[in-house]
């Protein structure tokens, strides 16, 4: 099951913001080390064509996706947390459909 | 159209663009199986040359070597082996392409010599096809038939269903779709009469384009043809 789903062009440039705080104990941290993300096609083969940057606010994990990806393609984006105290790890897996026609 | 823009109609058309790609792949995957199980169509249709082993009487359809005496000459390893069409053979120094009775275990069983010989009719029996009798020579043998299709492993491709049976591809994968979804199996009525009215579409095109006899034509009917056009499909 995904977590969420976002539409973009090849060429548009869009954040993905994921939400740990449902996942964060109270008064932890999201760690900086091994949190991050991770790009595959949705059939989890390794994908050159989409990029991407991410960095830490609070208890969300935001992810920027660049202006690629192949217009047809659905990427898998893994998201992961890891907590700092409490040293443990959620992923959260999203689906971003880059289409330059259809955009339902 | 290519693959990826199907699978989001059919996410529109069932109101649920969050759906899960394990199960919207299963829906379209279901529906091309739904298409392809009501009937043959051109796009289906398949030949496979192949050369039968001295000695060696079953042969798998869908893999490599089988059988007590598998060689790795064997099998016809056609992977998405449907049905079978017709079967033709030709002496080994020959040119005449001549019919082969595709027929049953019975009138294979009461016409099997003790030796092996130019095979006089074939068996098919799930995926193992079989010479009876069993050559005694390295016979050429063509084997026309049906294979299933697949959708497009990738989302920016196509075939002949998503190019000119779009619709028909729509309309059976929302069906499957919605049975599942409401996992009721009088669901999605509607999606199951469009999807009927396509594959009729295709049946009555396939006659057309495959000359409606050729679905039906007798193998020595097809044995002419097939030498008339220099023995080969």
């Amino acid at each position: 099951m995904i977590d969420g789903y976002l539409y973009k062009s090849p060429t548009e440039k869009k954040i993905l913001t994921v939400d740990f705080s449902a996942e964060l104990p109270s008064g932890d941290t999201i760690a900086t080390a091994t949190t991050g993300f991770t790009i595959t096609s949705m059939a989890g083969v390794t994908n050159t064509s989409m990029t991407g940057t991410s960095a830490i606010s609070s208890a969300l994990l935001l992810i920027t996706l660049n202006a690629d990806g192949t217009d047809g393609l659905d990427y898998r984006v893994t998201a992961t947390a890891k907590m700092t105290t409490a040293t443990t790890i959620f992923d959260k897996f999203f689906e971003v459909r880059v289409r330059t026609k259809v955009k339902v | 159209m290519i693959y990826s823009a199907l699978r989001d109609l059919v996410r529109t058309k069932l109101g649920q663009p969050d759906l899960d790609p394990t199960e919207l792949d299963l829906f379209c995957d279901g529906g091309r199986h739904e298409l392809e199980s009501r009937g043959q169509y051109y796009f289906n249709a398949g030949l496979k040359d192949h050369t039968l082993v001295s000695g060696e009487g079953n042969y798998s359809l869908t893999s490599t070597p089988s059988g007590p005496n598998a060689s790795a000459a064997n099998g016809f390893n056609l992977t998405s082996y449907k049905e079978h069409r017709s079967l033709f053979i030709r002496d080994v120094a020959g040119t005449a392409w001549l019919g082969l009775p595709i027929g049953s275990w019975q009138s294979g069983l009461d016409m099997l010599p003790t030796t092996s010989a130019k095979p006089q009719m074939a068996v098919v029996e799930n995926e193992t096809l079989w010479f009876v009798p069993t050559p005694n020579a390295a016979y050429p043998v063509k084997l026309l038939h049906w294979n299933w299709s697949a959708n497009p492993a990738a989302g920016t491709s196509t075939d002949e269903i998503l190019t000119r049976w779009y619709m028909a591809l729509l309309y059976a994968a929302c069906w499957v779709g919605r049975k599942y979804i409401t996992q009721d199996p009088n669901a999605g009525k509607d999606f199951e009469e469009l999807m009927l009215e396509q594959v009729e579409l295709m049946k009555e095109f396939t006659n057309r384009r495959m000359r409606e006899p050729v679905n039906k034509i007798s193998t020595s009917e097809a044995a002419t043809i097939l030498q008339a056009s220099g023995g080969e499909k």
